[in-house]
């Protein structure tokens, strides 16, 4: 069984914004497969939220 | 008795149909003529489309994929039996997918989608490559956590409404 992983929000939009810091590097890691990205409707929705905000 | 005539059947049949139409059934027959019926009985046989499937069905044999039949009723059973194993198989897969929990699907899903991870992560390089490289890691961060605080914020409100 992998590893299976929450990652927070705060994580994963870092991660989309800016290269090669530390959540650049865990998603990079996830599309390798390193590990399994465990989520939620609930998740999901304010990470779409937060996606389409202006700030971001 | 009246006499048929075909002739005058045949194109009242085709009167409706649209350019595009005849012309399909145009190369149809011209085909058709062309690989069997301008060939006698015994240069039919000889064709390049025929050779090649007698070729395609030899060789099939000699690899033990097709077995002779001594009539057409054997041959129908056979079929009629390898139906049969097929459906049969095709329902041991589909009772195993049901039996499979969320996590072996996903798993399963990615396995099938191999170049999803590739495309993703070029679409991360796009976006990536778009944000000026003057913004620090840090101001990256603040403006998320200030991002998200505000969605957070707006779903409790929501919730409290």
């Amino acid at each position: 069984m992998p590893l299976r992983i929450v990652i927070d929000n705060n994580v994963l939009v870092s991660a989309v914004l800016k290269r090669g810091g530390p959540p650049d590097i865990l998603m990079r890691r996830w599309l390798a497969e390193d590990f399994l990205l465990v989520t939620s409707p609930a998740i999901l929705a304010e990470l779409a939220d937060v996606l389409n905000r202006p700030r971001i | 008795m009246g006499t048929i005539d075909y002739r005058q059947q045949l194109l009242e049949e085709i009167e409706s149909l649209s350019d595009r139409e005849l012309e399909k059934i145009y190369k149809i027959v011209t085909l058709l003529r062309h690989e069997f019926l301008e060939e006698d009985d015994e240069a039919r046989y000889y064709t390049d489309s025929w050779i090649q499937a007698e070729r395609e069905a030899t060789e099939a044999y000699q690899r033990g994929g097709l077995k002779a039949y001594d009539s057409v009723d054997e041959m129908m059973d056979a079929l009629q039996g390898t139906n049969n194993q097929t459906i049969s198989e095709l329902e041991q897969v589909l009772t195993l997918i049901n039996q499979l929990g969320a996590t072996e699907k996903l798993l399963i899903r990615r396995h099938l989608e191999r170049d999803w991870a590739e495309q993703f992560a070029a679409l991360l390089d796009r976006i990536q490559a778009r944000v000026p490289p003057d913004i620090s890691e840090e101001e990256v961060y603040a403006d998320v956590a200030k991002a998200i605080r505000e969605v957070r914020a707006d779903y409790g409100d929501t919730a409290g409404a």
